[in-house]
């Protein structure tokens, strides 16, 4: 029987970059697991930001997340990119996110692709940044074959981060 | 190529209960951990925190939390290593065990440990609740060693914990 769960590529960051992209991505599985361990190279934070295929309007998001004090639940529609979790900047030494994106049914040809965001950050001195889970909608029939992670507020991907892409075979 | 996603070990709790649940000598040979767990305890309440421990150590940890009891939502947050999960305790429903799963990656790594939890206590009546977790252990070791311990009381008989090792290529 062939694997269930397959390492597709992974990706550790020896140095700070722009964005980390996973391309020619196998249409051979059902779902994508992609597992971020994630840092942001600014001061404080940024967020994770990703871009499928050559999509680059219309997703939408529903969230759900507590940043420890209070919850706060939310919609955007119209977005330019897929818009997700904290990820932890360079005052935090060494703190990196805890992050899983499930995108289910990535390789039909039929419908719009949706994931299951599950993000994780907190630091140390405070128990700032947030736990959030979101629905995210990606405006494309088409089967993913590319996925490429930056931030969205333009901070470098830090050194040490990583992503993983897994991909989960149904049969 | 290995298996990606394997099992490391098991633990299920016998007669008489159990203080914890602990998977130790944990090899370093995998990318991610996942916990996944499901606990009952001996605790006089509908449900209890279940407390994480990490090569022994109950210090050094932090978490947010943000959950739902089927009338509210909140988010809290504590410098404390109760946030590892839940588990039913013995006034709630006959037979009902609750479910988490916990995952850590990078958990060899040279970076201080976070990690995602997921949890549902289930009642089939009132105070259920479900909750999702951002934990974090400051500290740089490798984990070798988990345990879970209940807030209060003991683990119930039938309660069982699965630790898999998940490896990146």
């Amino acid at each position: 029987m062939a694997s269930t769960y397959t390492p597709i590529a992974t990706n550790t960051l020896g140095s700070s970059t722009g964005s980390v992209t996973f391309s020619s991505i196998p249409q051979t599985y059902t779902d994508l697991i992609l597992v971020i361990s994630g840092k942001a190279a600014s001061a404080t934070y940024d967020i994770t930001a990703m871009y499928v295929n050559s999509v680059t309007s219309g997703y939408s998001r529903t969230y759900l997340q507590g940043d420890g004090s209070s919850a706060l639940s939310g919609r955007a529609t119209a977005e330019i990119r897929l818009r997700a979790g904290y990820l932890p900047g360079t005052n935090y030494t060494s703190e990196y996110s805890a992050d899983t994106y499930h995108f289910m049914n990535y390789a039909n040809t039929t419908t719009y692709k949706t994931v299951l965001c599950r993000c994780n950050s907190v630091d140390t001195a405070s128990q700032g940044f947030n736990t959030w889970t979101q629905a995210s909608l990606i405006p494309t029939t088409s089967a993913i074959s590319s996925i490429t992670i930056a931030t969205a507020n333009g901070a470098n991907l830090y050194t040490g981060s990583t992503f993983t892409l897994y991909g989960i075979q149904a049969a | 190529m290995g298996t990606t996603y394997k099992l490391i070990s098991s633990v299920t709790v016998g007669a008489g209960g159990a203080a914890s649940m602990s998977f130790t000598s944990i090899p370093s040979t995998y990318t991610d951990l996942h916990l996944v767990f499901s606990a009952r305890c001996s605790v006089a309440a509908v449900n209890s925190g279940v407390d994480i421990s990490l090569n022994g150590s109950s210090t050094s940890f932090s978490y947010i939390q943000l959950y739902g009891t089927g009338s509210s939502a909140g988010s809290n947050g504590a410098s404390t290593n109760d946030g590892g999960g839940g588990a039913n305790g013995s006034t709630s429903t006959a037979s009902t065990f609750a479910s988490s799963s916990i995952y850590l990656p990078n958990y060899a790594g040279s970076a201080n440990k976070s990690y995602s939890v997921d949890y549902v206590v289930e009642n089939n009546a009132t105070a259920t609740s479900t909750t999702l977790q951002a934990g974090l252990w400051s500290n740089t070791s490798a984990i070798n060693q988990v345990t879970l311990t209940p807030n209060a009381g003991t683990f119930d008989q039938y309660s069982t914990a699965y630790l898999y090792g998940i490896k990146n290529s």
